[in-house]
């Protein structure tokens, strides 16, 4: 039984839900039967409930205006009564909430304005502030919450006047409620409450989250007076403060007022770390990476231990390390195994060459491997001698992180140290000297590479055989035929592999003759490199290869088929999209994707919605390329979902496809996610076609969305996104107007200081008119 | 097929593979060096593409030899003598003791001891007490190599971090610039084998534990992995027995059969009644 309710409905509940539907079907008369259900004890048919009322919209309003009103049986069926009205479609007539707000009872009361407040109902505005006065403090406290949800000129008013009024129980939600409306009214007031010890604390951690410039100074300010905890409150405000800015674009403008103001204080800060906590010493440590100079690094460097500091303030040295490279590479060398892993990444100087070379002989393998990477990096060919040596490392990951530098740094010099490392005695050396020469496709060493395949170790002789195929010696071929008829099975697929690399008759025969190999990986790479060849002649034995008893093979044939663009391979491809093997069915959707046909957006849809994660991306990338608006409604679905692996790819997609109905899913999401949501990040990559989708919604914007939109374009910034804000100037919205004015002096916008002096004087909305003067003086107009 | 590089859906297959395998789960925030080291292995098994070594992994590896060998190159080995070491003396001084005093002899598994700083530490600790020769330590690690490395006592200098007791370290461990060597009497007691966590059939003939020492390592594995694990756990406890996970990790939101203790300050699992 127990199981039974926790994977889904008991018996009992899905006979309730049942008939709640049924309720639904009915419409209005079934309205007082389905109130009655709204006590039920299961949230599951409570849910239900909710969702019937809802959908009935204006139906169902005053009756469960009356029920709060007059029943309220249990917390919990008033909360999903409050649910119902809040999610109820349509507009809802303001007379049946209006005579809740009058309610002698004040429940009733507060539940109407949290109904009014999440349903942001901006005419509801004037008469919650009056409610910022009703005697109960709970009441209060929900107009405050409704009217910081709701924004605009009468709530940002009647926030400011509870912030003065400093009582107690009112001003602390006030001030968190304000500083989150990203209106510049809401600092001087904030601010006007550090002077007074009881409301000192919340107010700096409130100006922080303004995310304002005008924000800095007053907490800046705080720091006249002593003590390592005012140093640590001012830092942890101005942490978040810097976080905020990065959103609205701002971040540039606010990290010079930052570094112009603090400068002198550095040492404070420095002096607070060793009392901070964890959290404390997170934003001492992203403030540092603001502010810091030469020797505040040593100092970053002790925090790069503190697996919580770690990642801080790896950031904050990144920041200002391109500085100071030298204090950099001394670090290196004191540093733990911790401090290394997080110095070497940042290390990119050639000045470093040497002490990172050193690090090739640390005792940790990572070291090692990020030695190798910061090599590459440094882009000096004078390290590849001990690079070849690093080839040598006992771990894999440092020897092929070794390659890999080689392979980037490349010059002429490698075909010779690879011929050396070849006459190697240390295996792993001759088997990456292999992997160079093939990359480099070094055709002078055909002798060596010939005499390699004759290694004891397989490994070596598979990795030559790999070689030779890539050489353009005319010896090369025959080798390949005759190594096709060794007895060994590695040698046999490492030849097939090689002969997929390569054109002529003689390397197809070759292929084909391997798909009736013994050995079922010879099949799989006979069958690779024929689909790469593309040729419609080897059809008919790739399509035999769908019924090889090996999986793998079954699965090369099919990656084989998509290359084929005939109708008969089509069949099979669609086909294996039914397969019940993940694999078979992933390479099938990978093989649909690329013919770029309508008949594949049906299964690429059915794909998209697969348990498998895998497959769900696989499904999602091929719709990327799909011009289909219901391709593109899928990708936002799942941007828009709960998996953080598929909402990330899916972002990736949107961002990529060029299509304004794209760059419309990314505005929806945008908006209808909280700032912390990638997708503010994935809207503010500037393109012309995300400028324009950005824009269009501007000129209608509310309070609610205009500084979500105004802050995307300053993300952004570049001069496109800098024209449409100056545009959306003249928007029609008055919001719009007031966030882009906002957005602008933030940004520190060439040209925007006389445009907005202009719609201080001219704009015909006040509120406009306020907001900008605001923005520009650092006070209420 | 999937293309170039890591693609998320290359990233995918393999995390799905590994999580099976190990429990282990690689999120995107590591993909970078899951990546590297996906590509070290594959390269090492002979398979330069991806695509193709995940076949082999998938298709072709029906003893799990190169699977295991995937494995070893992910692991992770951050350990330390002495880490954590109040729970380790609280367990001494309390329930081991009192289990040796009442019965004579205790059993302890240090289910995933890396290099065997952990199961070395509680030794010097039990030895300190006493109590070594009574107290049949196991520690088991997924990874055959470290465990190979932890029978020869022989720790890389980062082994050792500031603070940590002197007066152990002096006693049980040769500390020189090339790194530390814990004493052959130590190891002698301990029963180091290589173990797999989801397992189910080789931990059964591991027996029954009065301690199982499993900190630091739920952190690497995902809800539905952890719940296993800790099912397993719980059948592997003494009926008075005691699991010890992490200091930062709580098994509390996972409503299983253990039920959290606090005795002297530390944190302890016991089977409910």
């Amino acid at each position: 039984m127990t199981e039974v309710r926790r994977f889904g409905l008991t018996d009992a509940e899905r006979t309730r839900v049942e008939h709640i539907d049924k309720l639904f079907s009915l419409g209005a008369p079934s309205v007082g039967e389905l109130i009655a259900s709204i006590s039920d004890a299961s949230w599951t048919v409570r849910r239900a409930v909710v969702g019937a009322l809802a959908a009935l919209g204006e139906e169902a309003v005053a009756p469960l205006c009356t029920w709060l009103r007059e029943v309220r049986s249990a917390e919990h069926a008033i909360a999903a009564a409050v649910d119902a009205l809040v999610s109820s479609i349509g507009p809802i007539r303001w007379g049946a909430l209006a005579s809740l707000l009058d309610d002698p009872n004040p429940a009733v009361v507060a539940d109407a304005v949290v109904i009014l407040g999440r349903r942001r109902e901006h005419d509801a505005a004037p008469r919650l502030a009056t409610l910022l006065e009703h005697p109960d403090d709970n009441v209060a406290v929900a107009a405050i919450e409704a009217l910081g949800t709701i924004g605009g000129t009468i709530a940002v008013d009647a926030l400011v006047g509870v912030v003065r009024s400093k009582r107690f129980f009112r001003t602390f939600p006030a001030l968190q409620v304000l500083a989150r409306t990203n209106d510049p009214r809401s600092v001087s007031p904030i601010a006007e409450l550090l002077a007074d010890a009881g409301f000192q604390t919340e107010a700096a951690r409130a100006l922080g989250r303004t995310g304002s410039l005008l924000a800095i100074a007053p907490l800046a300010s705080l720091l006249s007076r002593p003590g390592d905890s005012i140093a640590r409150l001012v830092a942890t405000a101005l942490a978040d403060l810097s976080a905020r800015a990065e959103w609205t674009g701002a971040h540039a403008s606010v990290a010079a007022a930052m570094r112009a103001m603090l400068a002198p204080s550095l040492g404070r800060f420095v002096a607070a770390l060793p009392g901070a906590d964890g959290a404390e010493r997170l934003a001492i440590a992203k403030l540092l990476g603001t502010i810091g100079e030469a020797n505040t690094l040593a100092v970053l460097v002790g925090l790069l231990d503190d697996p919580e500091t770690r990642a801080a303030a790896t950031e904050a040295i990144r920041r200002i390390g391109a500085l100071y490279n030298d204090a950099l590479v001394d670090a290196l060398e004191r540093g733990s195994a911790s401090t290394r892993l997080a110095l070497l990444p940042i290390i990119g100087a050639a000045s470093a060459v040497s002490r990172v070379r050193g690090l090739l002989a640390d005792e940790d393998p990572e070291v090692r491997a990020r030695a190798c990477e910061t090599l590459e990096r440094t882009g000096d060919t004078a390290t590849l001698p001990a690079l070849f040596a690093a080839l040598a490392d006992p771990s894999p990951r440092v020897g092929h992180a070794a390659t890999a530098a080689i392979f980037a740094l490349g010059a002429t010099s490698v075909s010779t140290l690879a011929l050396e490392a070849l006459g190697s005695t240390q295996a792993a050396m001759r088997r990456h000297a292999l992997r160079i020469i093939t990359f480099f496709r070094c055709h002078d060493t055909f002798d060596e590479v010939r005499a390699a395949i004759d290694d004891p170790d397989v490994r070596i002789a598979e990795l030559a055989i790999g070689a030779l195929g890539a050489l353009a010696d005319p010896g090369v071929e025959p080798v390949l035929v005759a190594l096709a008829r060794r007895p060994e099975e590695a040698l046999r697929g490492a030849t097939m592999r090689a002969a997929s690399h390569r054109g002529g008759e003689l390397m197809t025969t070759l292929l084909e003759n391997g798909l009736a190999d013994d050995a079922a990986w010879v099949r799989y790479y006979a069958c690779q490199g024929l689909g790469r060849r593309a040729q419609g002649g080897s059809l008919p034995a790739i399509v035999a290869c769908l019924a090889d008893p090996s999986p793998h093979v079954r699965i090369a044939a099919i990656e084989a088929l998509s290359r084929l663009g005939t109708p008969p391979a089509w069949q099979a491809l669609v086909s294996a999209v039914g397969s019940s093997d993940p694999d078979e069915k992933r390479a099938a959707l990978v093989g649909i994707s690329r013919r770029d046909l309508p008949e594949a957006i049906p299964l690429l849809l059915e794909a998209a919605r697969s348990d498998d994660v895998a497959t769900r991306l696989i499904a999602l990338a091929g719709l990327a390329l799909a011009t289909d608006v219901r391709a593109v409604e899928a990708i936002a679905r799942a941007a828009g979902g709960p998996s953080g692996e598929l909402r990330d790819a899916a972002l990736s997609l949107l961002v990529e496809h060029r299509d304004r109905t794209a760059a419309d899913a990314l505005v929806d999401l945008a908006l209808a996610n909280e700032a912390d949501h990638p997708a503010h990040f994935a809207l503010s990559q500037a393109s012309a076609v995300r400028i324009a989708a950005v824009a269009a919604r501007l000129d209608a914007a509310d309070d609610r969305v205009a500084p979500i939109l105004a802050a995307a374009l300053a993300r952004m910034g570049g001069a496109d996104a800098i024209a449409a804000m100056f545009d959306a100037l003249a928007a029609t919205s008055p919001s719009a107007r007031g966030a882009v004015a906002t957005a602008l002096i933030a940004i520190d916008a060439t040209g925007a200081r006389a445009l907005i002096d202009r719609l201080i004087e001219d704009d015909p909305d006040l509120d406009v008119r306020r907001a900008c003067a605001a923005a520009v003086q650092g006070n209420l107009a | 097929m999937i293309g170039p590089g890591f693609t998320p859906q290359l990233a995918s297959i393999f995390e799905h593979l590994v999580e099976e395998a190990s429990g282990i789960h690689y999120g995107p925030s590591e993909r970078e060096v899951f990546g590297a080291r996906i590509a070290a292995q594959a390269a090492e098994a002979g398979y330069p593409a991806l695509l193709d070594y995940y076949y082999r992994l998938r298709y072709d590896d029906p003893d799990g030899v190169e699977t295991r060998a995937l494995l070893e190159g992910l692991a992770v080995h951050e350990t330390y003598f002495f880490r954590e070491l109040a729970p380790l003396q609280q367990l001494v001084a309390g329930h081991l003791g009192e289990i040796v005093r009442t019965r004579g002899r205790a059993r302890v598994w240090s289910a995933a001891c890396s290099t065997g700083e952990e199961p070395l530490t509680l030794a010097m600790l039990l030895d300190q007490a006493g109590l070594l020769e009574r107290v049949e330590i196991v520690a088991s690690d997924l990874s055959a190599a470290v465990i190979q490395r932890a029978r020869t006592g022989r720790h890389g200098r980062r082994a050792l971090r500031e603070p940590y007791p002197d007066e152990l370290a002096r006693t049980y461990l040769d500390v020189t610039e090339l790194g530390v060597t814990s004493s052959a009497r130590l190891r002698d007691v301990i029963r180091f084998r290589a173990q797999n966590l989801l397992d189910d059939t080789g931990i059964e003939k591991l027996g029954l534990f009065d301690v199982i020492l499993c900190r630091n390592v739920l952190i690497y594995f995902r809800d539905d992995s952890i719940m296993r694990v800790l099912d397993r756990l719980g059948r592997s406890l003494a009926p008075d027995g005691v699991v010890a996970v992490g200091i930062a990790e709580s098994l509390l939101r996972f409503g299983t059969s253990l039920t959290c203790e606090e005795t002297g300050g530390a944190f302890f699992y016991r089977n409910r009644r």
